[in-house]
């Protein structure tokens, strides 16, 4: 299964466990990095930017630019409009657009979540949006020009780990969260849970989800949109399991909300702790790399020939967790992946 | 942030203890902050005096109460056997928990198997050693020394601390049923059983402090000692979960190392680092025992995060280190507590308060021990009492007057109740009048209290101006005045569904049902051809009852279409969440009152209530063409706004019905102190919600206060 590949390129930062890895959508060899000091606990952030020189095996790494922050940084997403431009998460509750050709301060910052963000996404279909969501139930939907927010969902009543937009539909947006539940929201519907006659939803009002997922009995720290195939979902959470649901039947639009379903297609078992993030190929439909808090990082076929394997490849460079991973929109194969021991890898599968 | 979500499983349970974690932080740096900006070491032992003073006149307090409960505990345990509050308020403060901490952790240790156990053991010490605790330590282990028959005391204990932790039945259960419980409040003891820790060390410390003020001070280290062990506590969680891990990596990670030295004390978060623990150091070498402990962090460096290097070094031995250290510090300050005892005599106090608790504990247990093994006494004795209840339910039952009615308030100052009566005659002509305000008809009600039908006018005015408890009481007056009065049961029914009292519900449309005469035949046909036990379950009885209705609307007894037959169902159907047929049903009632503005208004609010508030809309806006001063509806409307995220306009709406239900006041005389109208808070709760959907917060504070001509005055200006 593991047949000898080129060493991976290496590119440390020591001080700063890595949270976060994303590659830029525009241009081939960039990569931003999100990362907090001593582990994310208490103190500062740092987002890395870095290039990938091209050489031999998977090239080398070189660190472009750096920029602190007050508090530890757990999210990344590149602008999809503008091409030096990326946002972040924070561990106080803010966010910040960055602009990688100025140095040192952020061009704008936000600060309405109460508790950590901790995931940040940017539509590629409206491109002048992009979503945070935080431990404090909320998913915040925001445009670079505006000084507030512009929406607000209540998504659920516990951390949301993290909030995708669809790939496929404009205001489609999935979360997941601590109560083990994926939602999918979709932003132009009725906003709020009816309230009847035994339940009040005023003085606590919960977000209408267009679909629940009861996916996992424990919290589920990360998911992700198939590219190829709309309302396919992948999810990985504390119970070690990555799971692949089918969320066709959801009904967008219409009045009919609060249905609860999601058909689990497949399930991929392996990792031996809590998996902490999961990401579909940009190129195949039916590949998928992981992340986990058993410091490896995972490849799937999620509909392997048969006789084969589920498991593609297993990446044990890393010697902390692994918590972040991303595969390069350019080169087909390549993954980047980022974990606590400060250490970024460039690899081809 | 996410080592929890690394845990998870069945440790954690469905809460995430990482909330927790982060919340410890905060707390932590905001101390740290206090302490460093008071900036010198003396200004801070200031602080710590002034805590001594009160925390022991707390404790007297809670002595003088244990002193009053053991005169008499039977009377206490039996007057309020399950409600323990008062006596949970005042243990954390007791003396009591001097007795033993170490002891009380012991069961929890013994949850999580001889490794935890060990574990168990190493939090209590860097607790520590971390703080003020440190003098704790010797202070126990004296008592240790003192008293060998302490163990048993710590067995005595139990009880006590099941009170402490469940306040359920089975208190007198052995600990290891309640094992269960414990591990829940696993971290609340520690808590707990912490900030006790930290007032006996005070305690402790007074009394040295006297003669040895120097000495006492030098010992009190910078560190808040519970946050501090909070986060050792998750450490040792977290190494307890990974422990049977083989893999080279998690051996050699730097974070289980770091997680190893928070859990051993060696590493603290101070403001927004992670330190060496250098109150101890410190300590150490002002006693020239200091080891050489190298300083992976510098404790002179605060930005930790700034250093390049690996601040962790693995090489770093620090167990041992840490132990010996321990040791040799544990030594010295118990020995130079033995000679404070013997110099003061404080051996005695502490033997006569363990006597007295022990005794206490004694009575305690003998006294559950009896309660257990005569349960059938305890139930002779309360039998007459069950008797009395018995007889005053039946009592109170029969008879109509005694039956504790909250009574109908009427407001002051009502301009109606002053001048003759005549304006109102006229108006009695009408059936329904929309121009009547609430004080006209209180007025009516008030000049002959003996009227049915004015007190269901009232009832329904106040339904219509959303005072829904008001109504309720209108209402009830209302049919004990005059049972057969049809239109009121219904009215109640629907006040009962607002209330979200099904059984009301039920009951009032039963009532309706019985006093109809027209269908009279019909029920009884019904009734006799589908028998129910009345003693029934609730869902049985409905279904019952509204098979009931259905056979009265079919029979066509009542004429073509009896809207009111259609109500009674639609209001059942709708108490039953059943809306797509309280629909049908009301929109039928409409059919035959096409000018009925409440039916309206209940057909919008079935189809709001089954998610649909975009329909709803039209169906508000009907009744409040009929009614403009219909609150309710305007009220629903609001609300169906809100839910379609209308919020501007949802705000207006409220705005307007908030406004109705103030003009239905008084103003006094004088103009200096108005009496408005009763506005009502789920009215103030609603604009509230919808300001924080609109990020008004300003306006949402004005909520808070009720403010309405100050929320009106801002509503326009955006902010």
């Amino acid at each position: 299964m593991n047949v000898p590949r080129a060493p991976p390129a290496v590119l440390q930062n020591p001080g700063f466990a890595h949270y976060s890895v994303k590659w830029s959508p525009f241009h081939t060899t960039r990569i931003a990095l999100a990362s907090s000091a001593n582990f994310g606990l208490v103190g500062n952030g740092r987002l890395h930017l870095v290039t990938v020189n091209a050489g031999p095996g998977a090239g080398t790494l070189r660190l472009d630019k750096q920029y602190d922050t007050q508090d530890g940084l757990y999210d990344v997403a590149w602008s999809e409009i503008h091409e030096n431009q990326l946002v972040t998460g924070s561990g106080d509750g803010s966010l910040k657009l960055w602009d990688a050709m100025l140095n040192d301060l952020p061009i704008r910052a936000w600060h309405e979540h109460t508790r950590e963000v901790f995931s940040v996404d940017w539509s590629n279909i409206k491109k002048d949006t992009f979503a945070s969501s935080s431990w404090d139930g909320t998913v915040k939907i925001w445009t670079p020009e505006h000084p507030r927010s512009v929406a607000t969902i209540t998504a659920h009543h516990s951390c949301v780990y993290q909030a995708l937009f669809s790939p496929h539909q404009p205001d489609v947006l999935a979360t997941c969260s601590t109560d083990g539940t994926l939602r999918i929201f979709d932003l132009r519907a009725p906003a709020y849970v009816a309230s009847g006659p035994t339940t009040n939803n005023f003085t606590n009002p919960l977000s209408a989800s267009a679909l629940t997922i009861p996916a996992s009995n424990t919290e589920v720290l990360s998911i992700d949109w198939n590219k190829y195939r709309p309302f396919l979902l992948a999810s990985g959470g504390v119970d070690k399991a990555v799971k692949v649901w089918d969320c066709r039947m959801v009904k967008l639009g219409g009045n009919e909300t609060g249905a609860v379903g999601g058909n689990c297609e497949t399930q991929l078992l392996g990792h031996e702790y809590a998996v902490r993030k999961v990401q579909w190929s940009p190129h195949r439909a039916e590949v998928l790399a992981t992340a986990s808090y058993d410091m490896t990082a995972r490849v799937w076929n999620t509909m392997p020939p048969a006789g084969q394997s589920q498991l593609m490849y297993i990446h044990d460079a890393h010697t902390e967790f692994v918590v972040g991973c991303s595969w390069s929109l350019y080169d087909e194969g390549v993954l980047a992946t980022c974990g606590w021991d400060s250490r970024l890898n460039v690899f081809r599968i | 942030m996410a080592l929890p979500m690394l845990v998870g499983g069945s440790d954690c349970g469905p809460s995430n203890p990482l909330q927790g974690l982060s919340k410890r932080f905060d707390q932590d740096r905001g101390l740290q902050q206090d302490h460093f900006g008071a900036g010198r070491a003396g200004s801070s032992r200031i602080t710590f005096r002034s805590a001594q003073t009160s925390s022991q006149r707390v404790d007297q307090d809670a002595a003088r109460f244990f002193s009053s409960e053991r005169a008499s505990p039977q009377q206490l345990a039996s007057s309020s056997a399950f409600d323990l509050s008062a006596m949970h308020n005042s243990l954390p403060q007791t003396p009591m928990t001097m007795q033993h901490p170490a002891q009380a952790q012991h069961p929890i240790a013994q949850q999580h198997g001889p490794a935890a156990n060990w574990a168990a053991d190493f939090l209590q010490m860097p607790a520590a050693q971390s703080s003020v605790v440190m003098q704790q330590e010797a202070a126990v282990s004296q008592q240790q020394q003192v008293t060998p028959g302490l163990p048993q005391g710590g067995a005595h204990w139990n009880p006590l601390m099941a009170h402490r932790m469940t306040v359920s039945p089975p208190l007198m259960m052995p600990m290891q049923a309640q094992q269960p419980a414990i591990k829940a409040n696993h971290i609340n003891w520690d808590q707990e059983f912490q900030s006790q820790e930290n007032a006996i060390a005070v305690t402790t410390t007074q009394q040295p402090a006297a003669q040895e003020e120097e000495a006492a001070d030098s010992q009190m280290t910078q560190l808040p000692p519970q946050a501090t062990d909070e986060l050792a506590q998750i450490a040792g969680k977290l190494l307890d979960h990974v422990q049977g891990e083989q893999n080279p990596k998690f051996q050699q990670s730097q974070f289980m190392t770091l997680m190893k030295q928070f859990r051993d004390g060696e590493m603290v978060v101070k403001g927004n680092a992670v330190v060496e623990n250098d109150g101890e150091v410190q300590r150490g070498d002002a006693k020239g025992k200091g080891r050489a402990v190298e300083p992976g962090l510098a404790a002179s460096s605060p930005q930790a995060s700034e250093q390049p290097s690996s601040y962790f070094p693995m090489e770093y031995s620090a167990t041992t280190v840490y132990q010996e250290r321990q040791a040799s510090i544990a030594d010295e300050v118990r020995a130079r507590l033995r000679e404070q005892d013997q110099e003061q005599g404080y051996q005695e106090v502490v033997d006569e308060n363990d006597a007295y608790f022990r005794q206490e504990n004694e009575e305690y247990i003998k006294y559950w021990d009896n309660q257990r093994s005569q349960p059938v006494l305890q139930h002779a004795a309360s039998t007459p009492w069950d008797h009395l209840q018995a007889d005053w339910d039946q009592f109170e039952a029969t008879t109509a007057g005694i039956r504790p009615v909250e009574n109908y308030q009427f407001q002051t100052n009502n301009p109606y109740l002053l001048g003759d009566s005549s304006t109102r005659h006229h108006m009695l002509h009408h059936e329904q009048s929309i121009y009547e305000s609430v004080l006209e008809l209180e007025a009516a009600v008030q000049r002959d209290m003996n009227n049915a039908s004015a007190w269901y006018m009232l009832g329904v005015k106040q339904q219509e101006n959303e005072r829904e408890s008001k109504a309720i009481q209108a209402l009830r007056r209302a049919v004990d005045l005059d049972p057969k009065h049809l239109p009121t049961w219904l009215a109640l029914a629907i006040s009962y569904t607002n209330d979200s009292n099904r059984q009301g519900t039920h009951d009032a449309v039963r009532e309706w049902v019985d006093a109809n005469t027209t269908y009279a035949s019909v029920v009884q046909a019904y009734r006799a051809a589908h028998p129910v036990p009345v003693e029934g379950p609730m869902t049985d009885q409905f279904n019952d009852l509204i098979q009931c209705l259905i056979a009265m609307a079919t029979s066509g007894a009542g004429g073509d279409v009896d809207a009111d037959v259609q109500i009674a169902l639609a209001v059942l159907l709708n108490t039953n969440e059943d809306y797509g047929k309280a629909k049908d049903c009301f929109t039928t009632a409409l059919a035959a009152r096409p000018d009925d503005w409440l039916l309206y208004n209940r057909v919008g609010a079935t189809m709001a209530n089954s998610g649909h508030p975009q329909e709803a809309l039209q169906y508000y806006y009907r009744a409040l063409e009929l009614n403009p001063l219909y609150i309710r509806a305007r009220f629903n409307l609001g609300i169906s706004c809100i839910n379609l995220r209308r919020y501007d306009e949802a705000a207006g709406h409220i705005l307007d019905a908030l406004s109705l239900q103030e003009n239905d006041g008084v103003r006094d005389g004088t103009g200096m102190n108005e009496k408005r109208g009763v506005t009502s808070a789920a009215l103030w709760e609603s604009l509230k919600t919808t300001c924080l959907k609109m990020q008004r917060v300003d306006l949402a504070t004005l909520c808070d206060h009720h403010d309405l001509d100050g929320f009106r005055a801002n509503f326009h200006i955006h902010g």
